[in-house]
């Protein structure tokens, strides 16, 4: 049942890292756990809801329901599939690590990229195929299928970091966002590949559901709305817009912040960079572009550099630079 | 015996069957049949022990050792006793083959050998780091570097024909100087030229009485008689240490001369030690026992020059020198002073002095009586320290500014009036922000004085002069793309709105000021115009800038003609320019055509097939056979590989009935691509790409409707 306003109310504290949390992801059909990768290496399975959901108090949770423990540095990206089987999670260790969500094992770990990881997607028919992006400028495309230890392909027509992807299935394309400045968007089934300049670097790229539209977050402070078809701007984000009364302004100058369609296409939620009074998450109405909701995280938190909406349950999880995922609903 | 297997049986069986295990590390060679595997078995009495040199060495040694002793030792048959040597006219012995002495010597020898060869410098050129001849060294620095053999000065002497014993310059002309006895006073006889006599050395003579200065005494009759004016001071000079020895064997030596402390030991040199006898000698040859042989040898050396290293024989000789005389000369010789210079004549330094302590007490200074007290007092300490003031302190304490330190002098005001008085308080608030000086004069925001104010009329031209010059055409044609939805600035309205009224100011459809924000500078308000400008330049469509987008016809088959994969990276290279109009045009959010390009991607067979689609146009052609062709240039791509097709090799049949006789088997023509004909439509009819300079079809498309746009994004509620 599509909610009509956007949930802000905190339900839900997971203070399980040590270290800030750089990805934050549902799981697959119904969101009932949250996936959270941090910069202490450790990547947590958590309930995403509070079993007493009714506390009129916001609950706190100190223990993950699993930990999975491989990775040598910060882990910067984590995808689901849609069995919720397996998933995938990469960081600085230039390895792409493929788990086993009940063994908590790695299943598979391919290496072959020369820097950082910064983001990964499934993608492909039944989750069979990695795509990566990478401080080495390239994009690969590992199998799951197979045991080759050498991906399908490497896309290198970034010049700097990809910073972030997003595989839209219905479109059979892969968008990147790199720091270079340009949103590639890699159409498998036509064999074309869509260059947005957007001059600054790109944190964050998303495909609206219906594949019509690309959400493109940028180092310059503005969430810009890309018409897919002609790269036309439909909409911006951010800027002198996103002043709300309270003196929450959304900033992203410096650090990787995640942007997410919510409630069905119908608002843009984000992160952001601590402002004048602590870093706080925004919603935007896609249509009118007006903030609609600036929720403050917490005085001392230096950003929320993620957040993952959850279309079933209709909540959303930030993800904040002190460790803790905060869930609200 | 027979259950024991030979081994060439049991080595052919392991041969024969594979050994089912994995090896690691380096296999043996390879077997052959003559040779030996390296790690096979040979029995002992087979095995033969060589040294390095490849020889034989155990002859039989541990089982009996005559053998041994024979061979090892010596290497021939005779050993160490030579044969007779016999040698006749007609059988001539054979030379000997030489032996060197690493022949005989065995490894620890040779080590030896090799231990005791050591580069070191010869001893007369070790100056630095020895110690050996410290001794003499300690009396002046010139000694460091003394060689024993002939100097290169006396090499360049000789060679200008100066030969030992000479003095040095033109030579003179005198008389024969043939007996010493008739030297002073003789007659006026022929003259010869003769090399001149050596010019004395400078002597130091070391004066260790309380004579004055000069005063030589006795001492002067007695060098007079001895017709040697300079030498009898030499024994003590220790600056040329080395020339001490040479005349030490010349001279007679004088061992006890009261008057001079020099050769002898006084009192003052004893150190009190008693274990070295400072009345040591030395060996036999370095003294001259009897007076009248030393007559003869003298005339010899008499002309002898006092350079020291003249003679490098004399030099090398031993000489004995006694520890004692040579510690004095180290200690109370002459040493330069401070500066580098000797002493004057007649003075030691004072360390040397300090040494000997019975001059301690005599020149004591004098004691000063205890009750005296100076005469001049130290004002300073009576001041008072904490009044003191500096001068630039009481400057700054100060609180006078210009204005009243002139009325204090009594200075009229000057008549003009300062630039703050005419500022704006806000001007002036500027000139502080920059400058951090908050002490300026206040502004008095004054008119301007009569007769210079500006007209209206003038101040409105300056606004104008201000207002960036835009080309009347650019402005009209960004206009034109304005009017249908193509404009940059999208994030900001009333920019954008201002930016359209700025392009109808300079199209001149609209004579007012441009418009400027509330509340903003003239300067931002100049600013933004330029913005603009440059905004309107970027976009000046199919011109400059522009047309840079556009690949032309001809650049495309010569990407077409390489290989798909280099096509690729080709076609990348307009988006990665540096100076890309898009980025220009995407910094002033005019996001579109101009930000928006488009290249090809080749995924791989596996990606398409696990993305469950059919691989595209582009990748469904062997790249072999025929290059890829990029849906975006769908016109030059396709010209170009029917092009291909036809210089194909000329065909048997032609091209009219072969194309019949397809038809007729597949029901369609199949086209260069081979595809179905319904997705390879553009073949047929290549669309002719028509560069048409003033209209664009991307740019002038309508922007899609509100409507459009919230069906996309507009919730399900809000329709409800």
């Amino acid at each position: 049942m599509p909610r009509t306003v956007f949930p802000t109310r905190h339900i839900h504290t997971l203070k399980t890292h040590n270290g800030p949390v750089n990805a934050v992801t549902f799981s697959s059909s119904g969101g009932t756990y949250v996936l959270t990768g941090s910069s202490d290496r450790a990547i947590h399975l958590s309930r995403a809801a509070p079993n007493n959901s009714n506390s009129p108090t916001v609950v706190e949770t100190t223990t993950p329901i699993q930990k999975y423990e491989a990775h040598g540095y910060s882990v910067l990206d984590i995808a689901v599939t849609a069995d919720n089987a397996r998933f995938a999670s990469v960081g600085g260790d230039r390895q792409v690590f493929l788990w086993d969500v009940e063994q908590g094992t790695t299943t598979r770990r391919w290496t072959g990229h020369n820097s950082r990881v910064e983001a990964v997607q499934f993608a492909g028919d039944g989750d069979s195929v990695v795509v990566t992006g990478s401080a080495d400028t390239t994009i690969n495309i590992w199998d799951t299928r197979s045991s080759s230890y050498k991906p399908i392909q490497t896309l290198t027509e970034a010049t700097d970091t990809v910073s972030t992807l997003h595989v839209h299935m219905g479109t059979y394309s892969i968008a990147s966002g790199s720091y270079d400045g340009h949103a590639r968007i890699y159409d498998v089934r036509m064999g074309t590949t869509t260059v947005d300049v957007l001059a600054h670097p790109v944190t964050s790229v998303r495909c609206s559901s219906d594949g019509n539209a690309l959400l493109a977050s940028t180092l310059d402070g503005y969430i810009r709305l890309l018409d897919r078809m002609d790269g036309k701007l439909l909409n911006a984000f951010g800027g002198e817009k996103g002043r709300n009364e309270k003196g929450h302004s959304y900033r992203n100058s410096e650090l990787r912040v995640r942007s997410v369609f919510a409630m069905g296409d119908a608002v843009v939620l984000s992160g952001s960079e601590e402002g004048t009074a602590g870093a706080a998450a925004f919603a935007w109405d896609v249509v009118k572009g007006e903030v609609i909701a600036a929720v403050p995280v917490g005085e001392k938190v230096k950003a929320v550099s993620c957040v993952a909406w959850n279309e079933g349950a209709g909540d959303w999880a930030a993800g904040c630079s002190d460790g803790a995922v905060r869930v609200y609903g | 015996m027979a259950l024991k297997r030979t081994r060439a049986a049991l080595e052919a069986d392991l041969q024969a069957e594979q050994s089912p295990y994995a090896f690691y590390g380096t296999p043996l060679p390879p077997l052959d049949e003559d040779v030996r595997d390296d790690g096979s078995f040979v029995p002992i009495w087979k095995q033969e022990v060589r040294d390095e040199h490849g020889n034989k060495r155990l002859h039989g040694a541990f089982t009996g050792g005559f053998s041994a002793g024979y061979f090892n030792s010596v290497g021939s048959k005779e050993g160490w006793t030579p044969s007779t040597f016999v040698s006749s006219r007609q059988n001539r012995a054979k030379k000997a083959e030489q032996k060197r002495p690493e022949d005989f010597m065995d490894a620890d020898d040779l080590r030896e050998q090799e231990e005791s060869r050591q580069l070191q410098t010869a001893d007369e050129f070790a100056g630095f780091g020895s110690t050996e001849l410290d001794a003499t060294r300690r009396a002046g620095l010139m000694d460091i570097l003394k060689t024993g053999g002939e100097t290169m000065g006396v090499k360049l002497l000789k060679k200008m024909g100066w030969r030992e014993g000479q003095g040095i310059g033109p030579k003179v002309r005198r008389k024969a100087n043939l007996d010493e006895s008739s030297a002073p006073g003789g007659d006026a006889e022929e003259t010869y030229l003769f090399a001149p006599e050596n010019p004395p050395m400078v002597a130091f003579i070391r004066k260790n009485d309380r004579k004055g200065l000069g005063f030589e005494g006795e001492s002067r009759l007695e060098s007079h008689n001895a017709l040697q004016p300079t030498r009898d001071v030499e024994e003590s000079d220790s600056f040329f240490g080395g020339r001490l020895a040479i005349q030490g064997k010349a001279q007679p030596p004088k061992p006890k001369e009261p008057r001079r402390g020099g050769l002898g030991v006084g009192p003052l040199n004893d150190t009190g030690s008693d274990d070295e006898d400072p009345y040591s000698l030395g060996p036999q040859i370095s003294y001259n026992k009897t007076i009248g042989g030393d007559k003869k040898k003298k005339k010899k050396v008499k002309p002898e020059p006092t350079i020291a290293s003249a003679n490098p024989l004399l030099n090398s000789k031993p000489v004995f020198i006694s520890k004692k005389v040579a510690a004095a000369r180290g200690a109370g010789g002459f040493r330069k002073c401070r500066d580098g210079r000797l002493p004057l004549d007649g003075f030691i330094l004072a360390d040397g002095i300090m040494g000997l302590s019975i001059s301690e007490k005599k020149y004591d200074p004098p004691v000063i009586p205890e009750d005296w007290k100076p005469a001049k007092e130290i004002s300073s300490e009576k001041r008072d320290q904490s009044k003191y003031v500096s001068t630039a302190d009481a400057a700054k304490a100060s609180t006078l500014n210009p204005t009243s330190r002139a009325a204090l002098l009594g200075e009229d005001q000057l008549p003009g009036k300062s630039i703050f008085d005419y500022m704006s308080p806000e001007a002036r608030e500027k000139i502080v922000k920059l400058t951090g000086n908050a002490n300026l004069p206040p502004a008095l925001g004054e008119k301007a004085p009569k007769g210079y104010e500006l007209p209206e009329s003038q101040k409105r031209k300056d606004l104008w002069d201000l207002v960036p010059k835009l080309d009347k055409q650019i402005a009209a044609q960004a206009l034109a793309r304005a009017v249908s939805g193509w404009m940059p600035y999208q994030e900001d309205e009333k920019k954008r709105a201002r930016y359209q009224t700025f392009l109808q100011v300079s199209a001149g459809t609209r004579s007012t000021l441009p418009e400027r924000v509330e509340g903003s500078s003239t300067d931002e308000w100049v600013m933004e115009m330029q913005e603009f400008s440059r905004a309107a330049e970027v976009f000046k469509p199919m011109s400059g800038v522009m047309a840079s987008r556009f690949t032309s016809s001809s650049t495309a088959p010569k990407i077409v003609s390489d290989a798909p994969d280099s096509a690729e990276s080709g076609l990348s290279r307009p988006v990665e320019k540096p100076d890309d109009p898009a980025v220009a045009a995407a910094k002033i959010g005019m996001f579109g055509p101009m930000t928006r390009s488009t290249i090809s991607f080749y995924p791989s067979r596996l990606l398409c097939k696990r993305f469950n689609v059919k691989p595209p146009e582009n990748v469904q052609l062997d790249p072999g056979e025929r290059p890829g062709a990029p849906s975006t240039e769908p016109g030059t791509r396709f010209q170009s590989a029917g092009f291909q097709a036809e210089t194909g090799p000329k065909q048997l049949v032609s091209q009219d009935v072969m194309n019949q006789l397809l038809i007729d088997s597949l029901g369609y023509l199949p086209t260069a691509d081979g595809l179905d004909p319904s997705a390879s439509g553009p073949v047929n009819a290549p669309p002719p790409v028509v560069v048409e300079p003033e209209r664009n079809d991307a740019l002038e498309a309508e922007r899609p409707g509100d409507a459009v746009f919230k069906a996309i994004f507009g919730s399900d509620d809000e329709d409800e």
